[in-house]
């Protein structure tokens, strides 16, 4: 029995390379933000609400310890970049993504924890190194295959969640998520080209509900790929416009997430004879 | 059914299958009882019935006096981590200065509550948190905008749309100067 591709050393590597290279543009994203940890300037309310991995790493005290001292937060953020690095560089020595993979779970506790909101736009990288820490090849493209499954099923959650808590059939939760979401945007900068955009489709909150109705439909169309493959190029496609969407209508940067992406990416170099259809 | 992916996985290796079906399992729990714990995510964000308000709280901060448009001097990441917990700041003061997850597991967890009050102390924050907190405000904007700031004022403003998307200002609520 073997995974639908089974991804061979070079595979692998190829893969690695621009998984680890997609994440080290990110955290130089982050970087400019001012969101590294040496950047946070010792931040103090935290926020871990119900979530019981929130609470373990402050009951240890490492965001705190993390944060609060100006040389740690250094120290901690040389080592979560130079772990990526290392990773996209050397692949397949699995102690380089197994360090960031430790490291970015610190960083994404941390950073959500501080920054007063559990985001998910990380979540992806999180758990995206998580194949690379296994030796066996098989094991890899299996896990990898189970990361697809994965990304297929935030897309068709996220439609579950909007059908049985009824905001599906709520006509106006296009126009009330979009207000909501755009009102601080308008009021800041009213002139600007989106300000004027975005009071347009205040005035206008047909558009807004089309808008939201399409991108539920969308999410709802990913339970096909959990039957077949051949849509992958679809699902590829979708979130990067969903986001880009979400992005430029709601101010939601989501960008992060779209390292999924790369499960839905014919495997490289992989002999057709190995593995599936 | 031989076909799928957790027969062909159990083939494969017997503990990764039972990591990748443990995984499964709390995801789809979590989802059920929707609660969260990470990395079992709940991918329910706008899933909840919005109406639409037609008057909208935005937080304005003013550096030296003059209003700081974080949406165009800022970006996603860095205006995030500087309007959240201004945000979250404020839902502790209208909470009668308590942080409102200690409310929400006091009315939750009931007698159970002071078992796990010790643990909840250090994951929450105390009241006295708020001179602490207006402090690193000014920091991280210092740090975010790459200048020293002589005075800095955060209001919650209270903005009335009209029916073609203008907005009008119609409250005002100091939070914290410095």
């Amino acid at each position: 029995m073997t995974a639908r591709y089974v991804f061979e050393a070079i595979g692998r590597k190829v893969l690695g390379r621009w998984v680890f290279g997609f994440i080290v543009v990110f955290l130089l994203y982050r970087f400019a933000s001012n969101a590294f940890t040496h950047q946070l300037a010792s931040p103090v309310l935290k926020f871990a609400w119900v979530d019981l991995a929130y609470w373990m790493v402050h009951l240890l005290r490492l965001p705190e310890m993390i944060t609060g001292h100006l040389a740690v937060s250094i120290v901690f953020d040389l080592l979560l970049f130079t772990s990526a690095v290392l990773s996209a560089v050397f692949v397949n020595k699995r102690i380089f993504p197994i360090a960031f993979g430790v490291l970015f779970a610190l960083y994404f506790l941390t950073y959500n924890s501080f920054s007063a909101h559990h985001t998910h736009c990380m979540a992806g990288i999180l758990l995206v190194s998580i194949p690379f820490w296994f030796k066996s090849d098989k094991s890899f493209s299996f896990l990898w295959e189970g990361l697809r499954y994965f990304t297929l099923w935030i897309y068709f959650s996220a439609f579950l969640w909007k059908l049985f808590r009824g905001a599906l059939f709520h006509l106006d939760q296009g126009y009330a998520v979009f207000l909501n979401e755009t009102a601080n945007y308008i009021v800041q900068a009213p002139d600007s080209f989106w300000g004027k955009t975005y009071s347009y489709f205040i005035a206008n909150p047909d558009l807004a509900t089309v808008f939201v109705a399409a991108g539920v439909i969308a999410q709802a169309a990913f339970i096909i790929g959990f039957f077949t493959r051949k849509l992958d190029w679809l699902w590829f496609i979708l979130p990067i416009l969903f986001h880009t969407i979400s992005y430029c209508f709601l101010g939601v940067f989501f960008f992060e997430l779209l390292v999924l992406n790369f499960t839905l990416l014919p495997p490289p170099l992989t002999p057709p004879s190995v593995g599936g259809r | 059914m031989k076909n799928t992916y957790f027969h062909r996985l159990y083939q494969h290796s017997k503990s990764l299958f039972w990591l990748v079906a443990a995984f499964c399992f709390f995801t789809l729990t979590l989802n059920f009882t929707g609660d969260e714990v990470t990395p079992f995510f709940v991918w329910g964000m706008f899933s909840e019935k919005f109406e639409p308000k037609v008057e909208q709280e935005i937080i304005e901060i003013r550096i030296d006096g003059d209003v700081f448009n974080y949406y165009t001097e800022l970006n996603n990441v860095n205006r995030h981590m500087l309007i959240s917990p201004i945000g979250y700041y404020h839902s502790i003061i209208e909470n009668n200065n308590e942080d409102p997850t200690r409310s929400f597991f006091r009315s939750k967890t009931g007698s159970m509550y002071p078992k796990i009050e010790p643990f909840l102390n250090q994951v929450t924050n105390e009241p006295e948190i708020k001179e602490a907190f207006e402090a690193w405000v000014r920091r991280y904007l210092e740090h975010s905008c790459n200048k020293p700031i002589n005075t800095l004022d955060i209001y919650l403003k209270t903005y009335r749309f009209d029916s073609q998307g203008k907005p009008s200002e119609v409250k005002a609520e100091k939070l914290f100067s410095l």
